[in-house]
């Protein structure tokens, strides 16, 4: 992912800040200030391989999360990279998930 | 537990669903066959609630995208979880009510396991009969089987307020939500108005935490 595309996904209504992290979570690039968010974002796709082994289901391509009053966050995950994206609470994040998938595959 | 499951995987979209609390997979309707690998998944569910906990985030439900499917969990009372798989394109706001809804009922059954609640109330005690039972005198005593406590009006009435009151939160699925706490609160307590405040708490843990439960119980006390 370059730069330019991490600019369109901020440019995005609703998207607060985003963060790329390479496989083994260090951060390759990241516009969230709060760095505790960041470490999520790093330390999730970590864990997704034991729920992609206890359901035979495939790959966790997506998570997202959503809470009472806090900002959204949604983590795609690549073998190669994980792009973090928190986003404002009021927003569709499916519709957000899209917006960003088609900067991603463009 | 199972039935309530059930009930949740009628919603259109849902495949399987389970309940998870404390390391153990209380009910599922997932096949059996895989009891081990579901534990195995809702234990990592629950240690990615665990992390955003650690982190001051209190973010309590997670959507993971498995190809055309949705593993989808919510977080109840930082107790226990509900995890749902699904088809990816689904009605959110449905399913989101649907496990809300029946959350309560959850709610119940593990507090009544844990033999935590508060104990309920007997029946009221059958007045004594007299002394010497006339065939006459026999058929109007009380039957085994209570008859069902009556709602006085006034207690009615505030009922429809607070039903009123929810709208304001949930909108027109309150009227679902404020059933469901209904029937809850007659299991447990004697529908009288010294435990409306009672059916306020159990109404109110469908609001999200913090504020709007706090906004909804102050509103909800104007009304006793």
């Amino acid at each position: 992912m370059n730069p330019e595309m991490l600019g369109k996904i901020t440019a995005i209504k609703g998207v607060i800040g985003v963060t790329l992290t390479d496989p083994y979570g260090e951060l390759l690039s990241s516009s969230i200030d709060d760095e505790k968010v960041n470490e999520f974002i790093a330390f999730l796709p970590g864990i997704t391989p034991v729920i992609e082994e206890g359901l035979g289901l495939g790959v966790v391509s997506q998570v997202m999360l959503k809470g009472p009053q806090l900002d959204n966050l949604t983590i795609f995950i690549d073998k190669g990279q994980s792009l973090g994206v928190q986003s404002e609470p009021r927003g569709s994040m499916q519709v957000l998930s899209r917006q960003i998938k088609e900067v991603i595959t463009s | 537990m199972k039935s309530i499951l059930e009930n949740i995987v009628a919603l259109r979209g849902v495949h399987y669903a389970c309940i998870y609390q404390s390391g153990e997979v209380l009910a599922s309707t997932f096949p059996n066959s895989n009891e081990e690998g579901i534990s195995n998944a809702a234990q990592a569910v629950e240690q990615i609630f665990s992390a955003l906990e650690a982190i001051g985030q209190a973010h309590n439900e997670v959507y993971l995208t498995m190809g055309e499917m949705l593993l989808i969990s919510y977080l109840f009372d930082d107790e226990y979880l509900v995890m749902l798989l699904t088809d990816s394109k689904i009605n959110f706001p449905l399913i989101h009510m649907g496990v809300k809804s029946a959350s309560v009922k959850i709610k119940t059954i593990s507090s009544e396991q844990a033999q935590t609640t508060q104990p309920i109330p007997q029946p009221i005690e059958k007045a004594s009969p007299p002394e010497v039972i006339t065939p006459e005198i026999q058929k109007i005593l009380p039957q085994e089987v209570p008859a069902p406590v009556a709602i006085s009006l006034a207690v009615r009435a505030v009922m429809d307020s607070f039903e009123e009151l929810l709208i304001d939160y949930l909108g027109p699925a309150a009227v679902f939500v404020f059933e469901d706490g209904v029937d809850l609160w007659r299991k447990k307590y004697m529908p009288t108005e010294e435990t409306l405040i009672n059916l306020a708490e159990i109404l109110a843990l469908e609001l999200n935490p913090g504020d709007e439960r706090n906004d909804f119980m102050a509103k909800a006390k104007g009304y006793l």
